[in-house]
């Protein structure tokens, strides 16, 4: 039982009964593979683990916290890398085949949790275990071959250097292909070249922030087939299967025809009408050109068509032809807000072929969007300011913008330095690059506005992955009645902890985020579709206290790994550069403000006003 | 306030709205100096009943959809106060991407 022995040897006391009986809607184990040993063994979870952190990301937290030496560098053998899938995977629950992955980001040093969807969530539960563990590196590229009879180590010579899209196509072939069911998640050449942001793929869907994508590259792991046939039993399958009809029902109504209908690059021109969307570099809230980029128009000279991860009714996958009409067949991209707009807007690029064609080769690359597009933001506008000689690189150059994708990918000159982020870039660009540098942590902002989503912001600055809309969901607050989006006070503060609350709820058990609009309480329905599921008697009561404990457990590990106050808290712009135009003309974060509500957060939490979290505290959540 | 809606309330479709409307706004409450966001809806829902049976429900925008006063104020109170010449976003509540 040496992997037991390691965790209880590396961090916290647990009170252990390792004879514990399953669950229902788990396997009651974790698979603990070491890739330098070339070993892996069944870890059984420990007493009340399961139902004090769930699923995903909850439960990552929780193996993450145990397995990872405090300070160790993320790219080395001893950071973990966690796969973890949720008591849900395998019921009938619509968009419930999704994943977790876990790890001390590259990127931020700091905890972070991806999610991604689809076959690889099913096929990896069907292992018989409900998450991965992999430390260690091996000697050369490898292929985890993992099945319910035991994990296999293969070399991945032939697939180095490849696409993930082609590294998961070659492996499910050599497999048996289709009828042996394998499924298989890779990382691209930026993985390989531990890109900070690099990503980890499966099926064209993306585990995307925080550069999970360079700790499994650091381990010289190309990619994970999973394949198997351990179902697992449910506690009242007649009642979930009654829970499950209602909530594809409503699934597709009036709740989600957005996402069916337009997809998510609607918000684009949204966001603009109310002076949100970022444009160049964070330099503006409104971009002239957003028309051109609105749905109607990208649909206007290509036909877009529409998919869905496995076991989803809703479909919010918009695919767009990357060829224009007449042309050859190259294939499609699916476009989201996201990455629409970091490699719209914010770069200054109007044009949809190049925004079309820049996204597809972050997906080849295997590069988060995100941060790719505000990382040569950034150097365009460090570009235009004299402070680095990039020639080309300027706002609104689309054929510069392909090139520097590419150069990141690949680390070839200023694309090596903008690999690391827009933090480490600016340390070593220096001058006052610092101040513009969007990152909260490290973790570079998505597109949300934050000086005219002052609700937001402050999901941004306390988020324990970085600047994240995904965690804290803190955008909701501020597209409601509820406060005033700019200049907020305290009543900002409960709502912001319960939306986060709520997404942590939803990556923990893990379903799509796009279903919200379907639960009249949120947490009352999780709860209500929980029970079936495990048997346990759980009250919204209670799944609200699980949130809490998860986002403390995400906060400790924070601090155990080197968190400091200071970093709670938004680049020099958002204080000192008031909105130039649009509706939020003027606009502009306090600095004294943001900090009392930071305070404001982290007493609401529990904590103390710096954010520390005290030890009472962690012996009420069963942290300590 | 501008030009076009100096004479009325302007209201701007945005996502699914858009779609049912089939256009992209629409002026209404055309001679009144002030009215209220309820009469403004009930307005626009008397002339684009498509979009009526989706996103209206009377004078409130329906479960899931918000208004928004000239891209500052989010409501669904019908009591909002509105003058001429202001500008009503009708868009999903739902935000995320
Ligand atoms: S709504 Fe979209 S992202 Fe969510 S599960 Fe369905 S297809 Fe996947």
């Amino acid at each position: 039982m040496r992997a037991v022995e390691a965790v209880v040897a590396i961090r916290r006391p647990v009170v252990c009964n390792w004879h514990m009986p399953t669950v229902p809607g788990y396997h009651g184990q974790y698979l603990r593979i070491d890739l330098s040993e070339r070993t892996s063994h069944q870890v059984p979870w420990p007493d009340g683990v399961l139902r004090n952190f769930l699923g995903g990301a909850g439960l990552g937290a929780w193996v993450l916290r145990c397995e990872t030496p405090d300070g160790v560098d993320p790219l080395s053998p001893e950071s973990p890398l966690v796969f973890v899938f949720s008591p849900l995977v395998g019921s009938p629950l619509t968009t419930s085949a999704k994943f977790a992955v876990l790890a001390k980001s590259p990127l931020t040093g700091r905890i972070n949790d991806s999610l991604s969807s689809s076959h690889f969530a099913i096929s990896g539960k069907r292992t018989g275990c409900d998450a991965i563990v992999i430390v260690g590196a091996a000697d050369g590229p490898t292929t985890l071959v993992v099945t319910p009879d035991g994990v296999r180590f293969e070399s991945a010579e032939t697939e180095w250097g490849l696409g993930s899209r082609e590294t998961g196509q070659r492996v499910r072939d050599r497999l048996g292909g289709e009828r042996a069911g394998f499924r298989v998640a890779a990382i691209g050449p930026a993985g390989e070249r531990l890109v900070h942001f690099a990503t980890i793929s499966h099926d064209a869907r993306h585990a995307g922030r925080g550069g999970l994508g360079a700790v499994m590259g650091s381990k010289r792991l190309k990619a994970i087939a999973v394949a198997g046939d351990r179902v697992v039993s449910f506690s009242d399958p007649g009642r979930l299967v009654e829970i499950s009809r209602d909530i594809s029902k409503r699934s597709l109504g009036p709740a989600t025809a957005k996402y069916r209908e337009l997809g998510t690059v609607d918000n684009l021109v949204t966001f603009n009408r109310l002076g949100s969307l970022p444009t160049r570099n964070f330099q503006a809230g409104v971009f002239a050109e957003a028309s051109i980029l609105s749905p109607e128009s990208l649909e206007a000279d290509r036909d877009r068509t529409r998919t869905s991860c496995a076991a989803c009714t809703i479909g919010c996958e918009h695919i767009f032809p990357l060829a224009g009409a007449g042309q050859e067949d190259a294939g499609g991209v699916r476009m989201e807000y996201e990455n629409l707009f970091a490699l719209g807007p914010l770069c200054g690029v109007s044009e949809p072929r190049t925004v079309l064609a820049a996204s597809a080769l972050c997906d080849e690359l295997g590069l988060d969007t995100i941060s790719t597009g505000a990382s040569i933001a950034f150097a365009m506008e460090c570009a235009e300011r004299g402070l680095v000689d990039i020639p080309g690189l300027r706002f609104g150059n689309g054929d510069a913008l392909l090139a520097m994708i590419d150069d990141i990918g690949n680390r070839r000159e200023w694309g090596d330095l903008l690999a690391e982020g827009t933090r480490a870039a600016a340390d070593r660009i220096g001058g006052d690059s610092q101040s513009f540098a969007p990152h909260v942590k490290g973790l570079e902002l998505p597109g949300y506005e934050p000086r005219a989503l002052q609700a937001m912001a402050l999901g941004f600055a306390v988020g324990t992955r970085g600047a994240d809309h995904n965690r804290s969901g803190a955008y909701e607050v501020d597209f409601s009645p509820e406060v005033g989006r700019v200049n907020a006070g305290p009543e900002t503060i409960g709502p912001v902890v319960r939306v986060e609350d709520e997404a942590v709820l939803m990556d923990s058990l893990i379903l799509c985020k796009f279903l919200r609009g379907v639960f009249e309480d949120r947490v009352a329905g999780m709860a209500e579709l929980l029970r079936p599921v495990t048997g346990w008697d759980v009250s919204p009561e209670e799944l609200r206290e699980t949130a809490g404990r998860i986002v403390t457990a995400k906060k400790a590990y924070n601090i155990a790994q080197g968190w400091t106050p200071a970093e709670d808290t938004l680049p020099r712009r958002f204080f000192e550069e008031p909105l130039g135009e649009g509706s939020r003309q003027g606009a502009l974060l306090d600095p004294d403000q943001l900090a009392a509500q930071v305070r404001a957060y982290n007493l609401f939490r529990g904590w103390t006003a710096e954010g520390y979290v005290p030890e009472d505290r962690l012996v009420a959540l069963g942290l300590a | 306030m501008d030009s076009e809606g100096a004479s009325g309330v302007t209201v701007e479709f945005f996502g699914i709205a858009r779609r049912r409307a089939g256009r992209t706004r629409i002026v209404v409450c055309q001679g009144l100096e002030s009215t209220r966001l309820g009469d403004v809806l009930l307005a626009a829902a008397e002339r684009l009943p498509e979009l009526a049976g989706e996103c209206l429900d009377g004078s409130r925008p329906q479960d899931g959809y918000l208004a928004n006063v000239n891209a500052r104020r989010f409501t669904v109170d019908p009591d909002t106060p509105l003058q001429a010449g202001d500008h009503v976003l009708l868009l999903a509540a739902d935000a995320g991407g």
